[in-house]
């Protein structure tokens, strides 16, 4: 088809097939076709996130700085076009329903429908070929944004899962909101805004996946077509981004009071491994299966914590494996946090001898992380969010291989890696 | 399908999702006296039984069945309080080895419900006492959820009836005065009196499960329920203003309606709610959020079942007169049929959307399965609903609109300075 070479891949003991390519001008494109759902869910997404607040621009020679939350601004923004009309609601006209998401490393537009699907596609591409807004706009979004900074500020988890990154990387942009602070937002420019657009927005750092009631092949064309309506200069070369900065750790200890019912503790791990590109998914995937073994609901641990009321269900697992960083935060709710935090790093830190790491126990997760991903695989949306478009190598559908793959020994050397090279602290916020 | 009777079977075929789902449902009349004990049976049954007695054995079994769920929930509608029991587990086609799971799931859902965690004639203690605290601690943490603690004291307001004031939940002292003996006599209340729907989605060998479930100890009951609740409209409308701590403030507007499921302005009532506030091109949405910049969060929905139209909205404190005279224009705009022929014709297509999305989803084709159960001919084919829908004139609009009285007003006034 004119030249694009769309590459089939077929996931068949999950039922699942990708289409892929790369289009002239760098845009990766993925195409999941599914008959039997009524749905079509669309997703671009730009490598661009509330990380990115120090890099080089696009036609500049010397890296510059922009204030926090400023991928989040932009994100806003681009629901208006030149006419200041919302995006949104042009969406709507084709029966659509869409939405934006920013997250650390990338931020993502989205829409989902079941009817006119070639305009909605369309519409989506459009959404991010230009940015129009006026300084007036920019000027009146900034109470918007405040609004949706207060109302997470009042969510504890949010606060408490905030908190320990900012523990975890003080003095960078993870240690600030994605949405950024009343005070940064007001420092965003449209100038600013028009700089990160330029420099982010270009196809070659962009993804399209489409999943759902679609013909792969007809769909590829219109995007084809559609693209070669915008003229972009082809783009060599990775955008120089400021890596973070691992400064010195906030120690534990560290404490507020807000009006919650139970003491709420997160303790974070911020790893300092090398990972390839290619084994990111890989090593996350093992980070889950060691920690849920250790923390779960089936380990030893859990119950006895559990039968003496010390803990409940809301026992969190959150592993983040990116290019800039990699993670793990447990977060719970306890009545004892201060001596949870103690006992939980020293089982850490131990945990070549855990006794809850054992063969029969990483197959009772294994067959559980199995059930969860599959269940997962219901939902386009899941589908969507879940699947990476920016790894080459293995990818969310191999997880059933890579599940058979990972032995016990594989799992304690990743620990090793990871443990004994990261550092621990914790965050707690007590009841008023 | 009916086992004996007040015992009902389901199913619905469907190869689309990648698991099968189960559901049990109990339905009761809401009750002060038996809520509580409902919400704490089924915290006992997704916890542990005889068989797996500790929540790691328990869990231990469900991963092992690859990553079965197995889940309880709670919901009020009309009158009617469910005890909702789900699992749902991988289909055979996606295991590596032949296996068939239907038949250990079912095992497994015999035993929690028969073989319940006992001690004498109560729940196990232990166990019991550590699901109260945790019950009881969720229930304290609502202060955590500030939409959810307002939507609770707008229902307060609003309902003139007990039932229907007292939240799906319970209440901290309801959960209280439970005890091990008093939560398993409701549990066996359950059994022995409540309607019981099983509800079997995706592929299953019908006979097979039928012959199994004749197995279990059910027997024939007869079960009153209260789907529709409708109470009299009031001429003084309740307001309430409480402070918190919190960056945000909340508004809350329930308005009273005389409409009930499936009678001519029902539909009509769907497309209004629609306009008004159920989508992002919504007066509501458009006005407060994108022209005013007032809410971040501003929406609107209607429970048919209790003929009630709830809208909140989140907000900075000093603008609560604003924000409350922009929606009375909204809704005023309604009534007087200001209502564009492209808005209507796009909430319909909204509303066609969100409808075959929503038939994409499990839940979805359960309910669905449940209301035509229980509606008989009002619950509508997919097909004559949309064609109602599309049907639908601005002058049934307008009527229904017409139909809205305010009732009640909850504020939640945010109180904190800036860090």
């Amino acid at each position: 088809m004119q030249g694009i070479d769309l590459q089939q891949k077929s996931y068949s003991s999950v039922g699942e097939m990708v289409y892929q390519t790369i289009l002239p001008n760098g845009l990766r494109v993925f195409l999941l076709p599914k008959e039997e759902f009524n749905e079509t869910y669309g997703i671009l997404t730009t490598r661009f996130g509330a990380i990115d607040t120090q890099f080089t621009p696009y036609g500049e020679q010397n890296v510059r700085h922009f204030p926090a939350g400023i991928a989040h601004f932009l994100e806003h923004k681009l629901f208006e076009n030149e006419y200041g009309e919302d995006f949104m609601q042009h969406f709507v006209r084709f029966g659509a329903e869409s939405n934006a998401f920013t997250g650390y490393t990338k931020t993502s537009y989205l829409f989902s429908t079941t009817m006119n699907v070639s305009q909605n596609v369309a519409l989506l591409q459009e959404l991010v070929s230009h940015a129009s807004f006026t300084e007036e706009s920019v000027q009146r979004e900034k109470s918007i944004i405040q609004q949706e900074i207060d109302m997470y500020q009042d969510d504890p988890d949010f606060r408490l899962f905030s908190q320990i990154l900012a523990n975890l990387y003080p003095q960078t942009p993870l240690a600030e909101d994605i949405a950024g602070t009343r005070q940064s937002i007001l420092e965003v420019s449209k100038e600013a805004l028009e700089i990160n657009f330029e420099t982010f927005y270009h196809p070659s750092n962009m993804s399209l996946l489409l999943v759902g009631q679609f013909d792969a092949e007809e769909i590829l064309s219109e995007i084809i077509q559609k693209q070669g309506q915008y003229t972009v200069k082809k783009r060599e070369g990775r955008i120089e981004r400021f890596p973070l900065t691992n400064h010195q750790i906030v120690e534990t200890g560290q404490h507020i009071r807000m009006e919650v019912a139970h003491s709420k503790l997160a303790i974070g791990l911020r790893g300092r491994d090398n990972i390839t590109p290619s084994e990111m998914y890989r090593y996350k995937i093992m980070l889950k299966l060691l920690f849920s073994m250790m923390f779960g609901w089936t380990s030893k641990r859990f119950q006895r914590l559990y039968e003496t009321g010390k803990i409940d269900h809301s026992l969190t697992l959150e592993v983040e494996v990116e290019e800039a960083f990699h993670f793990v935060v447990l977060t719970m709710d306890t009545s004892e946090p201060v001596s949870l935090s103690h006992q939980f790093r020293s089982a850490i830190r131990r945990f070549e001898k855990d006794p809850d790491i054992t063969e029969e126990h990483l197959d009772i997760i294994k067959s559980e992380l199995f059930g969860d991903f599959l269940h997962g695989l219901n939902s386009l949306e899941y589908i969507a969010t879940h699947y990476e478009t920016f790894i080459e190598g293995e990818n969310f559908f191999d997880l059933p291989k890579i599940l058979q793959d990972i032995t016990i020994v594989d799992l304690l050397e990743v620990g090793h890696q990871f443990i004994h090279h990261c550092e621990m602290t914790d965050f707690t916020i007590f009841p008023k | 399908m009916e086992i004996v009777s007040g015992v009902d079977l389901h199913f619905i075929k469907s190869k689309k999702f990648k698991t099968n789902q189960i559901k049990l449902r109990f339905s009761a009349p809401m009750s002060e006296k038996t809520v509580a004990g409902r919400v704490l049976s089924a915290s006992m049954l997704e916890t542990a039984n005889e068989i797996y007695p500790t929540t790691q054995a328990f869990q231990e079994r469900l991963a092992s069945l690859y990553g079965a769920n197995f889940s309880t929930s709670l919901f009020r509608r009309g009158e009617i309080h469910y005890v909702d029991l789900t699992i749902s587990f991988v289909r055979d086609s996606f295991l590596s080895r032949k296996n068939t799971l239907t038949g250990a799931i079912l095992e497994f859902l015999k035993d929690s419900l028969f073989h319940p965690l006992k001690e004498g004639q109560g729940f196990l203690p232990t166990v019991f006492e550590i699901e109260q605290k945790n019950i009881l601690n969720d229930l304290k943490a609502e202060i955590e959820n500030h939409f959810y603690h307002a939507h609770q004291e707008l229902n307060q307001l609003f309902y003139a009836k007990k039932e229907l004031q007292i939240s799906r939940f319970a209440t901290v002292e309801l959960i209280e005065k439970e005890t091990p003996e008093s939560s398993f006599a409701i549990f066996q209340e359950m059994l022995q009196k409540d309607k019981i729907d099983f509800f079997f989605l995706g592929d299953f060998n019908e006979i097979e499960v039928q012959e199994y479930l004749k197995t279990f100890p059910l027997h024939p009951r007869k079960a009153k329920l209260p789907l529709y609740y409708q109470q009299t409209y009031t001429n003084v409308v309740r307001e309430k203003v409480e402070r918190k701590e919190a960056q945000q403030s909340i508004l809350e507007l329930a308005y009273h309606f005389p409409i009930q499921y499936g009678e001519e302005l029902h539909l009509p009532l769907i497309v209004l709610n629609a306009l008004l506030g159920g989508f992002a091109h919504s007066k509501l949405f458009v006005t407060l959020r994108e022209k005013e910049g007032l809410a971040y969060t501003i929406t609107s929905s209607i429970d048919i079942f209790s003929g009630m139209l709830r809208i909140y909205a989140g907000i900075e404190r000093q603008h609560r007169k604003k924000a409350l005279s922009l929606i009375y224009r909204q809704l005023a705009e309604c009534k007087k049929g200001l209502v564009s022929d492209e808005a209507l014709q796009q909430t319909k297509q909204m509303i066609k959307n969100t409808f075959l999305l929503s038939l994409d989803r499990q839940p979805t084709l359960i309910e669905r399965a449940y209301l035509s159960s229980v509606l008989k001919k009002k619950f509508k084919t997919e097909e004559d609903w949309l064609q109602m829908i599309e049907n639908i004139k601005k002058e049934e609009i307008v009527k229904a609109a017409t139909q809205l009285q305010l009732q009640a007003i909850y504020f939640m006034e945010g109180k904190q300075c800036r860090e």
